[in-house]
């Protein structure tokens, strides 16, 4: 089932193209990750896709709804802080519950402040940590009304380690609870491991998408440790190959199946000690589709 | 009468809000000048008594806050609309609740904050005109109570829509303050000069439905009050419904069409 469904999007600001011609699926139950330098359009995509704002082209569709906000579904938590500073983590939370037109219950309250770590219920949030703040503020969003769709935009921001290992084990529930997850962090390494997707954002573009799963079975590198290493490069720049040397290990570039650099070597009489694959990451890749200068 | 529960989320946001609570102290303070300045006035000396009666007290607190109440009733409404620009909680207003039940919900809590100033300023008058009054048997005449009542709210109502919708078009709540108390003391200063633009103030209007709710105070000397007779009290009371329902339509449209920050 499509949770999210984007068309053709685009969406300009005054003269500024933040987003272009984005098409895109992301089914229930997905923990997708979207990546991109600053100003590469997460933020806007976001907006989009919670209905803050409207695109200048092309349709998008929510949970088989065009998102205009007030939808009951959909959380998000917003990059930069939001909560009402004079209200003690208790009032913000029952505002929360309030706005759904339900009743803030006491012990329900209790349990979210728990699971976030805060022990002041009555210490006006003014006067919190940026951490716990930013806790308070995911315990509004995600744990104070049941969502069927969670943005979270820059989850970790303001976060220390044990904080993002909360957040991290928080997501993994969730994943659990069959919630889709849309998540955009700078710090995304973090949370490389609890993603099932990836998008990488560039410049409005969208550069590249697909499963974690099919990313980590793809081959950036060999590493073939010879004894001979003058020998084992000629062979290679015989071939044409490009290549990196570190001592006697020959670093490749994996073009065509990794085999084939196996058996060139041999065909010169070069037989490895050992060899090693580097399998490509998030890093790679968002390396490779997302590099240069900011938004480049 | 039931508060929904997302009218009482919009309530507790204002809870230790800084401006409402800034603001009542000085209305607090005004209304006690006033009162007591007149009291110890020693042109006027003290209320005589035949003016210290419920009517007469009632009479006299909600024509002040038919008079001053703009700048309470201003603040009210910046801060219930530009709260959650201040905060950058708009997210979870437009996320969770939606762009026009958001502005209808805003709407309702600012309609009870002005109907509880209203009250409240009317229920003091009473104990007011109880405590003075001198153990008078308890006389009202309601049709002139109705009549000051909705003068009274109506404007009210209006100067917080004003502050309301000047809030959202400034995306802050002092904002909304300074259009709503300025904007209108500018356009009469203005019309001074411009004698045609006095048809477009708010005071005008506010002028005529106060001159025709507030007759029964003309028997007392102390209390002046400039009231316009060019338009009739009814026409008056449609104008300001009109005015508040202008507001309103600006204010959804805005909502609706409105990039929102996150």
């Amino acid at each position: 089932m499509k949770t999210i469904e984007l068309i053709n999007l685009s969406k300009e600001y005054k003269n500024t193209r933040a987003l272009n011609d984005i098409n895109l699926e992301i089914n229930k139950g997905r923990i997708v990750g979207l990546l991109g330098k600053n100003g590469a359009g997460k933020t806007t995509l976001n907006k989009l896709i919670t209905g803050l704002i409207f695109p200048s082209a092309g349709s998008i569709k929510v949970l088989g709804e065009v998102p205009k906000g007030g939808q009951k579904k959909i959380g998000f938590l917003s990059e930069n802080i939001a909560l009402y500073p004079n209200l003690s983590a208790r009032e913000n939370l029952e505002i929360s519950i309030l706005q759904e037109g339900k009743s803030p219950k006491y012990d329900q309250i209790s349990k979210i402040l728990k699971t976030v770590s805060i022990q002041d219920t009555r210490k006006k949030a003014n006067d919190f940590s940026l951490g716990m703040k930013r806790r308070l503020q995911v315990a509004m969003t995600v744990l104070a009304n049941d969502r069927e769709l969670l943005i979270l935009d820059e989850p970790t921001n303001g976060l220390d380690l044990d904080g993002v290992l909360w957040l991290k084990n928080m997501i993994l529930e969730l994943k659990n609870q069959g919630k889709t997850i849309l998540l955009s962090s700078h710090s995304i390494l973090q949370m490389e491991d609890v993603l099932t997707d990836y998008i990488i954002l560039k410049k409005g573009i969208l550069a590249d998408s697909g499963e974690m799963a099919t990313l980590n079975e793809g081959i950036l590198n060999i590493e073939i440790r010879v004894e001979d290493i003058e020998k084992g490069k000629n062979a290679l720049e015989k071939k044409g190959y490009l290549y990196n040397q570190h001592g006697n290990l020959l670093v490749i570039p994996v073009k065509v199946d990794y085999m084939h650099y196996l058996l060139v070597l041999n065909e010169e009489g070069i037989y490895p000690s050992s060899y090693n694959l580097k399998k490509k990451s998030l890093v790679d890749r968002f390396h490779q589709y997302a590099g240069g200068d900011n938004g480049d | 009468m039931v508060i929904s529960k997302k009218v009482k989320g919009e309530i507790l946001k204002l809870k230790r809000a800084t401006e409402p609570l800034f603001i009542i102290c000085v209305f607090v303070v005004f209304f006690l000048l006033m009162f007591f300045q007149k009291a110890f006035n020693s042109e006027s000396g003290y209320y005589t008594p035949e003016l210290l009666s419920i009517q007469y007290m009632t009479s006299f607190n909600l024509l002040l806050l038919s008079l001053v109440g703009f700048i309470p009733g201003a603040v009210l409404g910046a801060c219930i609309s530009g709260i959650d620009y201040k905060h950058n909680t708009n997210v979870y207003v437009i996320v969770n609740v939606g762009r026009i039940q958001s502005v209808f919900i805003k709407i309702k809590t600012l309609f009870l904050g002005t109907m509880c100033l209203v009250l409240f300023m009317t229920f003091l008058g009473v104990l007011e005109g109880l405590f003075v009054g001198n153990q008078r048997a308890f006389y009202m005449d309601w049709k002139t109570l109705f009549l000051q009542l909705i003068c009274c709210y109506s404007i009210l109502l209006c100067s917080s829509m004003v502050g309301f919708l000047g809030a959202t078009l400034t995306k802050r709540v002092y904002g909304g303050i300074l259009i709503a108390i300025v904007f209108p003391i500018l356009l009469e200063r203005i019309s001074i000069y411009i004698p045609i633009l006095k048809y477009f103030t708010l005071n005008e209007y506010y002028a005529s439905l106060i001159g025709y709710s507030f007759k029964n105070m003309t028997s007392d000397p102390q209390v002046q009050f400039s009231h316009s007779t060019w338009i009739s009290y009814g026409s008056s009371v449609l104008i300001i419904t009109a005015i508040i329902l202008s507001m309103l339509i600006i204010h959804i449209i805005i909502v609706v069409k409105r990039d929102f920050k996150a």
